[in-house]
């Protein structure tokens, strides 16, 4: 019975969730606050009475502020609608205040009404109740926490009444693979040696050898230097400060650390509390990258902490109150004062000065149109623990062991959830980096479950990665049958019962055409066009001008965005059609291939598998009327990277 | 049924000049006259925006002071008068509008750029689009050869005038935004067709992308290939002819000046001339400041030669 409560518990909160894409809420009978309220409120009423204007004294963010009310008394009384003012002043129109606003539909006011008559239901409170399955006191198996993820979005999928789709085939899981671990495409050696293995437990032993590559350590940390800042905002070779290579060079730093098993915490900690200079500690541009101009901020440094390694948005309450989410200014100024206490560039990052004259307590800047030269002293976002003042001017120390602390509510939820968005191109909270509690995950158990396991692990990077990648879910295929209306596979993609096709980041393609080609490096601009001064258009540096020009959707890896300049790149730039270094080798070590076993080896080295017959076919009579086989086979190549399905992560 | 036509007509001319190995090099002979093959836009539906990027110095080119550095003199428009370093452009000055009560309290240059672009104040949180794409939306014809909107770069003086402004579509999507031409001596990157047997290696690329279209009838794939597609036509297109300078006559090209934004301003009409509804040159280093009397004497020939015949060649070819 009880098993069957905490199922059904599951399965409301993720059906309310999916409302939106699925059109309808099927056995919901009382709206609930986040999924139905908080987008009225939000659209409605938040302008003046949230975070930025409080008038008459009413804040709608939460529900104990709504209960406190305003000067007019409490806003809502749960359970009695018809004695509740906020009702009432919607019902006659009062609100939303003056002749001009558009007042609220009848079907947004019955919402209202039954979620007040209703007794406030939340998500997040039937969500707190939510098991996660296995225990965070211990380490478990990979596959055992595997297991467990596939059955949190078993229980999902099955209350939204939706069936997931089957396994990849191979071909399709070791492409997506080596190109989510690796940010590339395996050769045509590795690819074969794959597909022609009758081991069981081959796809399991791939994760696991793929972790142990530099490949896998560079695909990773640039992923988090993207994160930190992207590649394609101003930068030395582009009339800013960014310099692009040292940032690189960080990246680098992450990706060995995280190879070579280094934790999470440890990571946090080498970054957060770098001293010195950045000959020693490449870390150090951190500061710079998330300042100002190149320079460290104390505030800007704890909004990129908040969201990067907090899960947590503060950007707005830097200077006023969040209108639309409960954050205060005071709460992103005490975080930023941990960091008050430092100073620097790109370059170096010195202790004992900076933005704060005194140790825990930091101004306001007058960049904040409200509250500017208030002072506000260090405090934990949110948090139990309180600070207490200490004599040490680096009070960074304190703040990532309270950071790091394996009780702290932000880190691993906002590490694991970054990674699951990694693979699924979608968070289990989104965006990625707002999590609160009025924003709850679409899988709670699952997000319970994956932070726990991260703590248990003592925040192992890798073990977490192969917790997912051994997953049922990770393993599913992105094809769905050709009669699926787009409503349900988006809805089915969102319950994780799919997995969505991703287009190659710039990264991520550049490399795959230097593997496919096999080219040490590939330079795609306009040959002399090319211009070192840094106003130019095209950047000096090709890897910048590549990622500039062939830059993805960050947020939805789903969304195709290239239009024609970058299809006229892939079809015309020279470096593509004038001969693969790959392809040469070949004819010197294999003089004998027939155009069968060529034209197989490129579709591994591209497609990671093997053509068709109706491919090869295609592929052969293609080349048989050319004289010159290494062009003909150049124009195999061509064609293979122009495709669809080179470009998508199937 | 028109279209039809034309593309068969494409398709033959492309298989004889592969056969006869025509296919290199930059010029493509078999673009007929370009007004003959452009589609009619109604006046005024197309625009040229020619932004010196910094902001060139008012006083120094069309509100020239009684004690100012530049003197003036008078135009082609009695009472209106413009420094004396603009000869040209003072003689077309019934076919321009000055407008001198302009200011605004924003000193940034990137946020001033992005006001002028979008309409619209700059904030963190969102991203307006810029005026060429919303040209490209409202304006733009969906199943056109020619790309909608195209940016041009004239080239820079020198490197200041603060981070560059690339027109953003934001929220219209990826399809409004523009084409960029880097040099306009080079015409468009990539747009030559480039290899042999161009035919024969699209054909065999087609019949995969069909049987992948059909597997996975995803909207992201769909918009792949209609991209891949519009590149396709867009190289095949007669009117593609508009992004190179050969074709224009010694004449024409001298009126225009030498200058890279002479012809920039050249490259520009003829896109118009063929379509395309907005197009922006950007030239970069007019953030003079004190002292702006000298750079801008030395710019001055070359933007008056530019800007002036644009506006001779317009109204000559009934397009002003």
């Amino acid at each position: 019975m009880s098993r069957l409560r905490s199922m059904t518990f599951a399965a409301l909160p993720a059906l309310m969730l999916l409302a939106a894409s699925l059109g309808s809420v099927p056995g919901a009978e009382a709206p609930l606050l986040e999924s139905d309220i908080l987008p009225i409120l939000t659209k409605n009423c938040m302008g003046c009475h949230g975070g930025l204007r409080k008038r008459g004294g009413l804040d709608l963010r939460t529900v104990p502020t709504m209960l406190s009310g305003g000067e007019s008394g409490p806003a809502i009384i749960a359970g009695k609608s018809h004695e509740s003012e906020l009702w009432k002043r919607i019902e006659s129109d009062e609100m939303p205040k003056g002749d001009d606003r558009q007042k609220l539909s009848r079907k947004q006011k019955a919402a209202i009404k039954a979620w007040i008559d209703a007794g406030l239901p939340t998500v997040s409170a039937v969500q707190e109740k939510i098991d996660p399955l296995l225990s965070s006191d211990q380490e478990h198996e990979p596959q055992q926490v595997a297991d467990a993820i596939d059955q949190h979005i078993g229980r999902f999928l099955a209350a939204a009444d939706m069936d997931p789709v089957g396994q990849s085939d191979d071909a399709e899981f070791l492409r997506r693979l080596y190109l989510d671990l690796t940010g590339r495409v395996p050769t045509a050696e590795k690819a074969m040696e794959f597909l022609d293995s009758q081991d069981p437990n081959k796809r399991g032993q791939l994760v696991d050898a793929l972790l142990e590559t530099a490949e896998f350590g560079q695909h990773f940390g640039r992923t988090w230097r993207n994160w930190i800042c992207p590649p394609e905002l101003p930068s030395t070779g582009n009339a800013g400060t960014q310099p692009h290579q040292q940032a690189r060079t960080f990246g680098d730093w992450i990706g060995k650390k995280v190879v070579a098993g280094e934790t999470f915490d440890k990571i946090t900690r080498d970054i957060l509390t770098v001293q010195g200079s950045i000959n020693d500690n490449p870390q150090v541009i951190f500061f710079g990258l998330v300042g100002t101009g190149g320079n460290m901020t104390a505030d800007g440094t704890g909004r990129a902490v908040a969201s990067l390694f907090m899960g947590v948005q503060l950007q707005c309450a830097q200077c006023h109150d969040d209108p639309y989410r409960d954050w205060s200014q005071q709460e992103h100024w005490a975080l930023a004062a941990f960091f008050g206490r430092s100073d620097g560039d790109f370059t170096k990052i010195e202790i004992g000065k900076g933005q704060s004259t005194k140790a825990g307590e930091i101004n306001i800047t007058p960049a904040a149109f409200k509250n500017s030269g208030t002072t506000v002293m260090a405090a934990y976002l949110r948090s139990n623990a309180a600070y207490e003042a200490q004599q040490i001017d680096d009070l960074r120390v304190p703040f990532v062991d309270w950071l790091t602390a394996p009780e702290n509510p932000y880190f691993a939820n906002s590490f694991a959830n970054r990674l699951w968005f990694q693979f699924f191109s979608r968070g289990i909270v989104n965006p990625v980096d707002d999590f609160r509690a009025l924003n709850p995950p679409s899988h709670p158990g699952l997000m319970k479950l994956l932070a726990g396991e991260f703590v248990a692990s003592g925040f192992d990077i890798k073990h977490l990665i192969r917790c997912i990648c051994n997953s049922q879910a990770y393993q599913r295929t992105s094809w769905v049958e050709a009669n699926m209306d787009e409503v349900m596979r988006k809805a089915l993609t969102t319950a994780f019962g799919r997995m969505p096709m991703k287009v190659m980041t710039a990264d991520t393609l550049l490399d795959s055409l230097k593997m496919a080609y096999g080219e040490e490096k590939m330079d795609l601009r306009g040959g002399d066009t090319i211009n070192t001064t840094g106003m130019a258009a095209t950047i000096a540096d090709e890897l910048l001008e590549f990622q500039r020009r062939f830059g993805t959707n960050e947020e939805d890896a789903t969304d195709f965005t290239h239009g024609v300049a970058q299809m006229l790149t892939m079809i015309n730039h020279p470096r593509l059609l004038t001969g693969s270094t790959g392809l040469d080798e070949y004819f010197k070590n294999s003089p004998d291939a027939t155009p069968a076993e060529t034209i197989g080896w490129l579709y591994l080295r591209s497609l990671s598998r093997r053509p068709t017959v109706e491919e090869l076919a295609e592929a052969t009579e293609f080349v048989a009327k050319w004289e010159d086989k290494s062009s003909a086979y150049v124009g195999v190549l061509w064609m293979l990277v122009n495709r669809s399905e080179f470009i998508f992560v199937r | 049924m028109m279209r039809a036509f034309d593309s068969r007509l494409k398709r033959r001319d492309w298989l004889r000049l592969s056969a006869a190995g025509m296919l290199s090099g930059v010029t493509v002979p078999w673009f007929e006259s370009l007004a003959d093959a452009a589609i009619k836009r109604p006046r005024g539906k197309s625009c040229i925006l020619l932004w010196m990027d910094g902001g060139p110095s008012q006083q120094h080119t069309f509100d020239p002071k009684p004690n100012g550095e530049f003197k003036s003199t008078s135009t082609s428009v009695p009472g209106i008068q413009i420094v004396e370093q603009l000869p040209q452009l003072a003689q077309c000055m019934d076919d321009m509008v000055i407008v001198r009560s302009m200011t605004t309290e924003i000193n940034g240059h990137y946020d001033a750029k992005y006001f002028l672009h979008t309409g619209y104040k700059r904030t963190t949180a969102f991203e307006h689009p810029a005026v060429g794409c919303l040209a490209s939306s409202q304006l733009g014809l969906p199943n056109d050869d020619m790309p909608a909107f195209v940016t041009i770069d004239a080239g820079f003086d020198r490197p200041d005038g603060g981070r560059l402004y690339r027109s953003v579509p934001a929220y219209l999507g990826p399809r409004h935004a523009p084409l960029a031409v880097n040099d306009p001596e080079k015409g468009l990157e990539n747009l030559t067709p480039n290899g042999p047997s161009m035919d024969a290696r699209l054909d065999l690329l087609a019949r995969s992308e069909r049987r992948f279209a059909s597997r996975y009838a995803l909207p992201g794939v769909n918009a792949k290939q209609a991209a891949f597609n519009k590149a396709v036509r867009l190289m095949r297109s007669k009117r593609a002819g508009a992004f190179f300078l050969e074709e224009e006559s010694a004449s024409t090209k001298a009126m225009y000046g030498d200058h890279k934004f002479g012809k920039s301003c050249l490259l520009a009409r003829r896109l118009v001339e063929a379509g395309v509804a907005f197009v922006e040159v950007v030239h970069r280093g007019w953030d003079d400041h004190n002292g702006a009397a000298r750079p801008i004497a030395a710019r001055a020939p070359w933007m008056d030669a530019g800007m002036s015949a644009l506006i001779r060649d317009l109204k000559v070819r009934g397009m002003l």
